[in-house]
């Protein structure tokens, strides 16, 4: 049984997107009605696959475990081929996690709810399918597929300016899916027999493959991870690529932009990690430097243009793209604290991120805008703590966890950074201690003008958290405070395969 | 049943559920105000069953064994690791007693909340602030240390959350969590430095520590000393505020102080060991003196004790720095329990009362009682502390000058809040628990209890000893005085101590105040002295500038470079392109055309000219019969 988890938690979502458009009409159900609960119930199935998937992987082993293989497309050696690890256990744990919360989060939406439910099941099946595919083609196929239900769920639902938000997403994820493509056809015809397997291309099978280009000798290992870098830069963001993802968190609705910045990303940096580690280690030792200092300076831009934000979703945006900078310095430090406390993070930042994401979903819903810090004349927020007191626990809690509070998944996840980076990056370390003194200032800035102080006309109409609202807040909180408070094993899941990992690498 | 061995873990489960319950008061509380005050009564009940069990076992002469320690982050036996345990040393249990038995107090005496209509949030504020210094005095680890004080830091902004509706004490309770927050990431990252080199970073395993990282070290203690929020870091302390005066002293201050306190404590030996304490000291007792410049020009009672509060921390860092800790704890403690008890007596002197003009003498007397605990008073812990540390900074001349005259402002500061208070005149709810409660706060701080000794150790050789001494039991290497520093300390501290309480009457206890006409003299300068040296301007100027930085960031990049120039730059290429494409094509067609109709022009006229009758169609095939003959002969 257990070797068909994995597609059952890759196929569950797709067939519940499938029932969404030829679902039938039956008498006295409402169509929507039904649609929710189908959309649910394929979610959260899904959702326990990947539970019992993570709870039944044996920690000590660095094998693929759960392992499935087919034959896909025989003449190029594509294969189905599938499994999880230490490196992608726990983004199987964040998307488990997410997306029947997501779900539940657009319950109420009067408008096109099947399509959005479907093309987020849709999303769900990509995303799982990139973080468990083993295979370099099948690991594109479900990549490139993610692009396209975030072009609609942004297109369709955005805001007044959803249009340019798609399709400027669109654009971003092709350009970056491009790249990506060439590396892969470049890996893929650089190795007799050519071939798409992961475990057949790893181990440093690249190095010293070179290729002529007008004359010129260059390493396939460096061309191919430069693509693969400037690609996944496109979708991460890392700054100054970050154009559109800024504007798609001033468009999109709440749970689209959280399924963007706290799964997407996470996902990004895996592929990163996964690809970077296992296909081209030698490449990855020689610019570990490079990749700690876009981190460094994705981390400390992303934190000064935070502060100067006076919006609720675009503060997010960027304290994502400032917490990808902590991850990339983490996996540029090449040391196994600091390279398991980049995986531990984009997990812990995924929820932090969707917990952030989802209470300011909650007080658009209720305010209708997500200014905080508004101009004259305009309306803001205040006193929501005295109407709201949920809310503001809630977001209260995703602060702590994102600010590295003790107990929190974001203690856990910054200290293995530090720990794991100081030695060879003291630099990137203090900029990252400065990153966060700077998180201190625009995070309470933000609890203090939307939480607390004098009720303002917003804070008298604000009503607490339905339940359906707590229950899928519950979760997210849950988890944030489990993976703080006992985080041993989950980093035990994490540690055996970087460890191996690593050591190709040095 | 219960063991040496498992009494950590016990400990430990006492602490969670009384957190557990603090954090639910402090939620749900209003919800449901019967069970408020009886979880809090429980939680505090949990707590000092569990940390009496340990005690008694102490008390009995029992050893529990080396610190409990467990791995929590990463294998124990790794490089990097963060391991968390339990250290059962007495000062750390006995500490944690304290804490619940001032708690205690707080939650007898409830009169500081006589203004508050639903006081449920301050009470689960109180266990979850106890909970934490608890914590932070039984760890084992930096790491516990810093949870600790985190949890004691989160009981402070609760604490001071009641008047969250109010915008200035908004800002007030962030402006605390965000100077709380650096101290505590600056603590941090020293601590994942120090992880660096060394795991386990134990607190009582000196040898573990033997190269510590100086950077790491510095930080750690750095961020320690911040939680003092000494200057210039006190701009919350003299901010006005509606909080009870007692809810924001205690949970907001003394306790979150206490916990970064018992940090250093435990820090001494390895900053000792890189030659650092000396540096620290002396950066304490600057910050001291700063402290008491700001205090003694605050117009309000309240925040001038909030600033003699971080004075007097910050000396009792430099005495741990300068003379060891055993003076340190009891200058820290009484300074802390000084300032409570004061607090609590002065928070029941109610100026709006209906007796107005009824002086307050209850509250004056207590006023002066907690000035003298913490400024080494005789029959207080204090006062040995003082002696001892004055006495060994006396062998260093410059040290023990700076040392003494830091003493002596710190004592006229203490004092001119004292004469003060016998000026404030107003109604005293005078019930046997107001009276009672600030007394029980300064029994704890009696010399008898700490140092066994009647006068708290004023004189040598503890000729006055009636009891054990706590001190004794915390600390096995304590330094005894010889005759002549003890004369020499015993003499300047005591003519500190009168001279600086008639220079505070002369200054403060008189008809007329004169801090305040030397701030009406000097309006400028005092108002600078008065608002911690402008530090907060100095910071809101750094704050403004990076948000400007920001600004022109996102409008850098975000406006003008992706919203404006790459879209227009990549629309007018893609438009002069496919228009140079469309041109291009359009001529290509028309040569195409051209060339074509040139190549087709003559065939077909021939062929029109056949098919039109001009040309007789069987000459075309005689003429082409001719020209096949002669090439076929021509080839022959």
């Amino acid at each position: 049984m257990s070797h068909h988890l994995i597609s059952l938690m890759v196929f569950l979502p797709a067939f519940g997107a499938l029932l969404q458009v030829f679902l039938p009409q039956l008498k006295g159900v409402g169509q929507n009605s039904l649609g929710k609960w189908i959309a649910l119930i394929a979610s959260l199935s899904s959702s326990v696959c990947g539970a019992v998937l993570v709870a039944s992987m044996h920690a000590p082993s660095t094998e693929l475990q759960a392992a499935e293989t087919l034959p896909w497309v025989g003449f190029y050696a594509i294969s189905y081929d599938m499994g999880v690890d230490g490196l992608n256990a726990l983004l199987v744990l964040l998307v488990s996690i997410l997306f029947p919360v997501l779900i539940a989060a657009e319950w109420r939406r009067k408008t096109g709810i099947r399509g959005m439910h479907g093309l987020f099941l849709l999303l769900q099946t990509a995303l799982v399918g990139v973080i468990c595919a083993q295979d370099l083609f099948l690991l594109f196929f479900f990549w490139g597929m993610t692009a396209f239900p975030f072009y609609f769920l942004l297109g369709i639902w955005g805001g007044e300016k959803r249009e340019s938000a798609a399709f400027r997403s669109m654009v971003a994820a092709s350009i970056g899916n491009a790249l990506v493509f060439g590396a892969l056809i470049l890996v893929y015809y650089s190795i007799e027999p050519h071939t798409f397997l992961l475990r057949d291309l790893s181990g440093g099978k690249l190095a010293g493959k070179t290729l002529d280009i007008l004359g010129h000798s260059i390493s396939v290992s460096v061309l191919a991870f430069s693509l693969v870098g400037a690609g996944l830069a496109l979708r991460a963001p890392i700054w100054p690529f970050h154009g559109w993802f800024t504007h798609a968190a001033e468009e999109a609705p709440s749970s689209v932009f959280v399924a963007l910045a706290a799964a997407t990303v996470p996902v990004s940096l895996y592929i990163f990690i996964r690809l970077g580690y296992s296909l081209f280690p030698e490449t990855v030792l020689n610019f570990s430097a490079v990749i700690v200092l876009v981190g460094a300076i994705n981390l400390i831009i992303g934190g000064i243009c935070a502060m100067a934000q006076t919006d609720l979703k675009r503060l997010l945006a960027f304290i994502c793209i400032s917490e990808v900078g902590l991850a990339l310095i983490g996996i540029g430090s090449l040391s196994a604290a600091g390279a398991v406390g980049a995986v531990y993070h984009q997990l812990v930042l995924g929820l932090a991120v969707s917990g952030f994401g989802l209470f300011s979903g909650v007080i658009v819903d209720r305010a209708g805008h997500t200014v905080y810090l508004p101009k004259q004349g305009e309306r803001g927020f205040g006193g929501i703590a005295t109407r709201a007191p949920t809310v503001a626990i809630i977001a209260g809690l995703v602060v702590a966890s994102l600010l590295g509070f003790p107990g929190f998944g974001g203690f856990v996840a910054h200290a293995l950074l530090i720990i794991g980076s100081y030695s060879l990056h003291p630099v990137a370390v203090a900029i990252a201690g400065a990153a966060l003194v700077m998180a201190t200032y625009y995070l309470f800035t933000m609890y203090r003008y939307v939480f607390l102080g004098k009720p303002s006309e917003t804070a008298a109409a604000f009503e607490d958290l339905t339940l359906r609202e707590k229950a899928y807040f519950f979760p997210v909180v849950t988890f944030l405070l489990i993976f703080g408070l006992y985080p041993r094993p989950f980093l035990e899941l994490v540690r055996p395969t970087v460890l191996t990992l690593l050591s190709t690498i040095k | 049943m219960i063991t040496n061995l498992n009494l950590p873990i016990v400990m430990i489960v006492c602490l969670v559920f009384s957190l557990a319950c603090g954090v639910f008061v402090a939620a749900f509380g209003k919800k449901t105000p019967k069970a408020g005050a009886w979880l809090i009564w429980s939680g505090l009940l949990v707590m000092v069953t569990g940390l009496g069990l340990s005690w008694s076992r102490l008390m009995k002469g029992e050893s529990l064994g080396e610190p409990w320690v467990r791995g929590w982050v990463w294998p124990r036996d790794e490089v990097g690791a963060i391991v968390v345990g339990v250290l059962s040393d007495p000062m750390g249990i006995w500490m944690a007693i304290l804490a619940v038995l001032i708690s205690s107090v707080l939650m007898i005496d409830q009169g500081y909340l006589q203004d508050e209509k639903k006081p449920e949030r301050i009470y689960g504020a109180v266990l979850i602030s106890t909970v934490g210094l608890a914590f932070s005095w039984i760890a084992a680890t930096p790491w516990c240390g810093l949870a600790g004080l985190a949890v004691s830091v989160l009981g402070g902004f609760i604490a001071l959350g009641s008047q969250w509706h109010s915008d200035s004490e908004a800002a007030l309770a962030v402006r605390f969590a965000r100077e709380r927050t650096w101290g505590l990431i600056v603590s941090f990252l020293g601590a994942c430095i120090l992880g660096t080199h060394k795991g386990h970073l134990l607190w009582g395993e000196a040898i573990e520590w033997a190269q510590p990282d100086s950077l790491g070290l510095v930080l750690l203690s750095l961020g320690l000393f911040i939680q003092l929020q000494s200057a210039p870091m006190m701009g919350w302390v003299v901010s006005k505020s509606g909080v009870p005066v007692v809810a924001r002293i205690v949970l907001a201050q003394v306790f979150p102080s206490w916990a970064a306190f018992a940090a250093l404590v435990r820090l001494v030996p390895q900053l000792e060991a890189q030659g650092l304490s000396n540096v620290l000291g002396w950066i304490s007792l600057a910050s001291a003196i700063l402290s008491v410049a700001t205090g003694l020009f605050q117009q309000e009672w309240k925040a001038g004790l909030g600033s003699w509060i971080s004075s007097g921390l910050a000396l009792a860092v430099a005495a741990l720095m300068l003379a060891g800790p055993d003076s340190a704890l009891v200058i820290a403690v009484g300074v802390g329990l000084g300032a409570i008890a004061f607090a609590v007596a002065a928070s029941h002197v109610s100026e709006s009362s209906r007796e107005k003009g009824t002086k307050a003498t209850w509250a004056s007397a207590y006023g002066f009682l907690g000035v003298a605990a913490g400024t080494g008073g005789i029959l207080f812990a204090s006062s040995g502390g003082v002696l001892s540390w004055v006495a060994q900074a006396w062998g260093r001349p410059i040290q023990g000058a700076v040392s003494v005259f830091a003493f002596f402002i710190f004592s006229l500061q203490g004092w001119s809040l004292a004469w003060g208070s016998v000026k404030r005149r107003g109604g005293y709810s005078a019930g046997w628990v107001a009276v009672v409660s600030p007394l029980l706060l300064l029994l704890l701080s009696l010399g008898v209890l700490w140092d066994g000794s009647i006068t708290g150790g004023a004189l040598l050789d503890s000729v006055d000893s009636v009891a054990p001494a706590l001190l004794g039991f915390f600390f096995k290497k304590r330094e005894a005085l010889d005759h002549s520093s003890f004369a020499i300390a015993s003499w300047a501290h005591w003519s500190v101590v009168f001279v600086s309480l008639g220079g505070a009457f002369w200054m403060s206890g008189r008809k007329v105040d004169l801090w305040q006409e030397l701030a009406r003299i000097f309006p400028r300068s005092i108002r600078f002295l008065a608002r911690g040296f402008e530090f907060d301007r100095l910071a809101s100027a750094v704050e403004k500038g990076i948000r400007w930085l920001g600004f022109v960031i996102v409008r850098l990049f975000d406006q003008k470079i992706w919203d404006r120039w790459v879209p227009w730059a990549l629309n007018g290429a893609i438009q002069r392109g496919a228009g140079a494409v469309v041109l291009m094509d359009e001529k290509m067609s028309l040569r195409f055309a051209a060339v074509m109709r040139r190549t087709v022009d003559v065939p077909a006229k021939v062929l029109q000219l056949i098919q039109s009758g001009d040309v007789q169609w069987y000459l075309m095939f005689g003429i082409g019969s001719g020209f096949a003959l002669l090439l076929h002969f021509l080839r022959i």
